[in-house]
């Protein structure tokens, strides 16, 4: 018995390292590095959207990707640049967007000479290959404090206060902390003379937003993050073009799509909290299907949370500020 | 004489291709059109009647995004202000048209027409070299990515990438999923063009239209400069104009006012149809608007 358990363990465990390579092989087969604008590039089709300033001096990412295809979007940038990696900017915690932090970090200047930090989990407020790998201090918190499935995490500088700024590649970089929006660690990330903001997954167009309430996050919150990226935003003439937004996955963006998701977080909220009110607990609102106007367009037809998950979580968002 | 044969074979084939391709090249478009309103003239002048969905494919999550909606949206959420139409309901709007023909300088082909609305500065690129359009992942636009193919003497024209903007401007979405496509077609001195929308997300068959326009050189269009003004003196929340689901007063308006059935009104592919109105249900109202036999 214990023989053939055995055996379809082995089988399981082949088919599922057989599905991960077609994933892996399906990832490389679809990205592709988009100029978003001036020194902004986007790396689009893995299973998040990596953000890369190419410059004269360095390669800035938001983001890594899975570290399987790492060597494919290298690659493609090392077609546009040789410069080494200077910063690395996690947005949240989420096993999507650091799942290639160690590998970024050995792309820097001195990846020659190793690194030499004796704990690759632990900020140290500096960077031993000459990578920075910058977060908001609630990212390591949580990363140390609460339950994940995150294996390690490769952090090198946090921030805790409402922005983080520096320079590189003649160009001034400003992150701002969104606090409880998403997480209550996300960053976004503003090239200002690019012009582009990359928005971790407060904005993900085409997918409900996650509203991970374990990590902090509130739908009130998120709310307040998508006006601030909308504070942030000039549009070029007739609403189209000027600044543009890379959201945590899905296409490049600009002013007016980042209103219309912004219109649905809002209006859906609005209907939930109004349930509420008049005494609607979690399953009366579930029941009066207030997304279902949105289901086609959000509801997770491309992955992403569905609408029920949504729903809940701005249901117990609304209550935990109610009570 | 087989040589002969064969000779004349081959010459009037050349002579069939050599003319077919003149006459695919041979329609310029290139001018000032005025539109004609003969069609659809309430809708696209003043704007639709709020709560009017008739006669457009709607699914049930598009009525519910009209019914929601709020006109006091495009004003108060000041990013709208200077929003263009999306380019397939811009062939609808009151804009004038210019269309400029531009040629490869080496092949003198034809490589692309481009169009200039006369509101918002509306342009347009109909790509004719057969290029590829633009991958996933790239940035929309309300005018899209535009390619065409000549079918005989009509362009037949595809455009992908819009941006999310609607189907009528009383609240019913399209998607920015959305495609289209459009055969240009000249008679003489009339335009006509006939526009397939595709709308996975808020239509449940494909929408039909047509517009046409007249030549008219004599017209030319000024620049069209559009800055946004605060409409309400503070916003503090930034406030999205709603209404909640049953909560919308102004729903039957239309119907009643003009002596019409809701089923009618509230839209849906089979409103499209002459059919309809074999089980278009009971006429409301007092037709208040109605200046018809049809409404007494």
């Amino acid at each position: 018995m214990k023989k053939i358990n055995n055996i379809i363990n082995g089988i399981m465990t082949l088919l599922f390292s057989m599905s991960l390579i077609q994933s892996v092989n399906a990832q490389e087969e679809n990205l592709s590095l988009l100029h978003v604008q001036d020194q902004v590039y986007m790396l689009y089709g893995a299973d998040v959207n990596i953000t890369v300033q190419i410059g004269e001096n360095s390669l800035v990412f938001v983001d890594s990707p899975d570290p399987a295809i790492i060597p494919a979007m290298m690659a493609m940038i090392r077609e546009v640049s040789d410069r080494p990696v200077h910063y690395l900017i996690t947005t949240h915690l989420d096993p999507l967007h650091v799942a290639g932090n160690e590998i970024i970090e050995t792309l820097g200047d001195n990846s020659g000479v190793g690194i030499f930090r004796p704990d690759s989990s632990v900020a140290v407020g500096g960077a031993s290959a000459g990578v920075t790998i910058l977060s908001h201090e609630n990212v390591l918190n949580r990363f140390y404090l609460t339950e994940n499935d995150i294996p390690s995490l490769t952090i090198t500088n946090t921030y805790y206060s409402k922005k983080k700024d520096f320079f590189e590649n003649d160009e001034a970089i400003i992150v701002y902390h969104m606090p409880n929006a998403h997480t209550d660690g996300d960053s976004i990330v503003y090239f200002r003379n690019s012009d582009v903001i990359s928005t971790g997954d407060i904005f993900t167009p085409g997918l409900y937003p996650d509203i991970d309430l374990e990590l902090g996050g509130s739908i009130n919150g998120l709310i307040d993050a998508l006006n601030f990226i909308l504070d942030l935003i000039v549009p070029g003439p007739f609403a189209e073009g000027g600044t543009y937004v890379v959201p945590g996955h899905g296409r490049i963006g600009d002013e007016i799509d980042v209103v219309e998701y912004r219109n649905m977080v809002y209006i859906v909220r609005n209907r939930i909290k109004n349930l509420m009110e008049n005494g609607a607990n979690l399953e009366d609102v579930l029941a009066s299907d207030p997304t279902f106007d949105y289901d086609t367009e959000y509801g997770g037809v491309r992955g992403g949370p569905s609408n029920i998950e949504f729903i809940r979580s701005v249901y117990l968002s609304l209550q935990r500020d109610m009570e | 004489m087989k040589n002969l044969t064969l000779n004349k074979s081959l010459l009037i084939l050349s002579i069939t291709l050599l003319s077919s391709i003149s006459i695919a090249q041979e329609v310029d478009f290139s001018g000032e059109w005025r539109p004609l309103f003969h069609e659809d003239a309430p809708e696209r002048g003043p704007g639709p009647h709020f709560g009017d969905f008739t006669a457009l494919p709607i699914n049930d999550e598009a009525r519910m995004r009209g019914e929601s909606y709020q006109p006091d949206r495009i004003s108060v959420v000041t990013e709208y202000i200077c929003r263009p139409h999306g380019a397939d309901y811009s062939m609808r709007g009151l804009s004038y048209m210019r269309v400029q023909r531009e040629t490869d300088p080496r092949s003198q082909q034809v490589v692309a027409f481009k169009t200039r609305m006369g509101w918002n500065n509306m342009e347009r690129t109909i790509w004719l070299d057969g290029r590829a359009h633009p991958p996933a992942g790239t940035a929309h636009t309300f005018q899209g990515f535009s390619t065409g193919v000549w079918n005989g003497n009509i362009l037949t024209i595809t455009t992908t990438h819009l941006k999310e903007s609607y189907h009528r401007r009383n609240g019913i979405p399209s998607s920015s999923e959305r495609t289209f496509t459009e055969h240009w077609m000249l008679h003489d001195n009339y335009l006509t063009v006939v526009t397939v929308i595709d709308d996975p997300v808020f239509f449940t068959e494909p929408l039909v239209r047509t517009q046409d326009w007249v030549y008219d050189p004599s017209f030319r269009i000024d620049f069209f400069n559009c800055d946004y003004s605060e409409e309400l003196p503070i916003n503090p929340d930034n406030l999205v104009p709603n209404y909640l689901p049953g909560e919308n007063p102004y729903l039957t308006e239309f119907a009643e006012n003009y002596r019409l059935p809701m089923k009618g009104v509230s839209g849906g592919a089979e409103t499209m149809y002459p059919e309809f109105r074999k089980n278009m249900g009971p006429l409301i109202g007092d037709a208040q608007f109605c200046s018809t036999e049809e409404c007494d």
